[in-house]
């Protein structure tokens, strides 16, 4: 397992568009509490009355609401992580070094399962930046601050780490089954808005709301709710449901099933 | 000796099209086998599926003497078709990567480097060498675990005189350490230049399977001259077992069926009152011998 996750990191290590896709991702996350603190002060500084005493932007920093703001803004950029995977991925159809693996001694299954772990550790990297990054704003402009509530809403990371991973494997089974690298980033944006078209007409059309909910890119955003309509005083689900994460554990599996089906069913 | 690959009714069909048909042979170690084929007959087809990346249609193969699979790959040095490497990474950041995949370490690297004369070059990107040294450093990844056996898919594909020279020099090399390798080509004078046996195929059929020097066709050339030349083409197409006769500078080119040789054409003629001023068998060229063996059947 150890020697697989070497094997991609020695893959990805010296390709340029690995690195500048992921700094591009990490940087839009550091951007985010930075763009909502300078807003925030902005909007207090010319807007609001002096001593309201009202420094309500500041909720979003707040310890418990902080993890679910965070993870259920971060979840709009995974697209850049997914471009990340087709390009890792597909390319090594498109350059044939996925049949040289193969010659070499890696089994079909092997070359799959170490793209799985890879995502796996990708992501388990991603989640340990944003909780530092969450706690580290939240520590600089939470209102409240305790370690008993710090930690209290931690569990949406792990939402978080189920949504990185599902989506980065459903670009790697693109990637499986298309094999051009530009195709498949084209077919992975296409299908993205092709299946929030069908979420508004099955959902509000139809008022088929489970079958809404079953959809691969709706299931993967759909375990951390939108936390902002609390600031309007609306209800909000402030935990993760365990039915939503059974869905996206089911399409962990589904995707590695059928990459690895059609790994093992194609030449090569 | 022992058996270093052996294939039993070895298939692979494209819908219709039968690339390769039953194919069974066997190879012993230690021994440079050659695979002669023209364009599309199935040698990269065969060695695809002896490989693991194309799935056979049926039969079997076995390695060793009765492993398959990804780990006896491991112990094997392969290059099918192509170098294939990360175009924007160094060779040795190719090689780590084949090491990390075969489980060894790298302290043969430098080695094989050296031994194909890239050692110099080792942190130049794969992209930006030539087609002759990426040649090289395919054969320096598929030796870099110090391999039971090395196959050599068309290594020489592509290059010129000097490369050609150079390619089979370390092929040489390589046989000299005692590997075995199997190099599939559809050059003749390349199998011819380093392999000690052979098989032919065509279409997808085994044609031939014998040593390389043995005579591959089944029959036999004689130049032949006499002070009386139109005297001597008339006697010789009186003589049953001459197939065809051709003139050419030194007299004529006369071919017999198997069983004869120069011998028993001198003394038919001699029987006959003729008397021949040269005679001499023609060992056929490979070239020669494999036209002949493909046109046939
Ligand atoms: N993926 C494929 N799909 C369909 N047909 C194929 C495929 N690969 C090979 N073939 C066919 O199988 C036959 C054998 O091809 P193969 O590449 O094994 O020949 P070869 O002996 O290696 O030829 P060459 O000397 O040109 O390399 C050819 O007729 C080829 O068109
Ligand atoms: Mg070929």
């Amino acid at each position: 397992m150890i020697r697989l996750i070497q094997l991609e990191w020695l893959k990805a290590k010296p390709a340029r568009f690995f690195w500048i896709l992921l700094m591009l991702y990490m940087a839009l996350l550091i951007s985010v509490p930075i763009s909502v603190q300078g807003l925030s002060d902005w909007i207090i500084r010319n807007f609001l009355p002096e001593n309201l005493g009202l420094d309500n932007v500041n909720l979003f920093y707040d310890f418990q609401d902080i993890w679910q703001n965070f993870t259920f803004v971060f979840q709009y950029f995974s697209v850049f992580l997914g471009t990340l995977i087709i390009i890792h991925v597909a390319r090594e159809f498109s350059l044939k070094t996925a049949r040289q693996n193969i010659i070499d001694g890696l089994s079909k299954s092997e070359f799959v399962w170490s793209k799985v772990l890879f995502i796996a550790f990708i992501a388990a990297l991603i989640t340990l930046f944003v909780a530092l990054l969450a706690l580290l704003f939240g520590a600089l402009f939470s209102p409240s601050v305790g370690t008993s509530l710090m930690f209290e809403n931690v569990h949406f990371l792990g939402a978080y780490y189920l949504h990185l991973v599902q989506d980065m494997l459903f670009a790697m089974f693109i990637a499986m089954l298309v094999r051009r690298p530009g195709i498949a980033v084209v077919v992975y944006l296409f299908y993205a808005w092709l299946e929030s078209f069908a979420h508004l007409v099955i959902k509000h059309a139809l008022g088929w709301d489970l079958v809404a909910k079953l959809l691969p890119n709706t299931a993967t955003k759909g375990m951390i709710h939108t936390p902002m309509y609390k600031y309007v005083l609306q209800p909000v689900q402030t935990y993760v449901a365990w039915e939503d994460l059974a869905i996206s554990v089911g399409y962990i599996g589904l995707f590695i099933v059928l990459s690895m089906w059609m790994m093992k069913k194609r030449d090569l | 000796m022992k058996q270093l690959l052996k294939t039993e009714a070895l298939t692979k069909r494209y819908g219709k099209l039968t690339a390769v048909n039953a194919l069974s042979i066997e190879i012993e170690e230690g021994q440079v086998f050659g695979m002669l084929g023209p364009n599309g007959s199935g040698k990269t087809t065969t060695l695809g599926m002896l490989l693991g990346v194309t799935e056979k249609t049926s039969g079997n193969f076995s390695w060793f003497g009765g492993e398959s699979g990804p780990e006896t790959r491991k112990k094997i040095g392969a290059i099918l078709e192509r170098p294939i490497f990360f175009p924007g990474y160094t060779a040795v950041e190719n090689l780590k990567i084949v090491a990390k995949i075969k489980g060894i370490d790298l302290k043969n690297m430098d080695h094989v480097l050296g031994l194909v004369n890239l050692y110099d070059r080792r942190n130049d990107q794969f992209g930006a060498y030539s087609l002759g040294m990426k040649q090289r450093l395919a054969i320096a990844a598929a030796m870099l675990c110090d391999p039971k056996a090395l196959i050599l898919d068309e290594p020489t594909n592509g290059l010129d005189p000097e490369g050609i020279a150079q390619i089979r020099q370390i092929i040489l090399d390589i046989a000299g350490m005692g590997k075995s390798i199997i190099l599939a080509s559809h050059l003749l004078d390349e199998v011819q230049k380093v392999c000690s046996s052979c098989i032919i195929l065509r279409k997808g059929e085994l044609v031939f399977q014998g040593a390389v020097s043995a005579d591959m066709g089944g029959m036999k050339r004689v130049e032949i001259d006499a002070p009386n030349r139109e005297q001597l083409q008339e006697a010789l197409k009186e003589i049953p077992f001459v197939n065809a006769i051709e003139k050419d500078a030194s007299g004529f080119l006369v071919t017999l069926d198997a069983q004869q040789d120069s011998f028993t054409l001198n003394k038919y003629l001699q029987d006959r009152g003729m008397v021949v001023s040269h005679l001499k068998t023609v060992k056929k060229t490979l070239e020669e011998q494999f036209l002949e063996i493909v046109k046939q059947s």
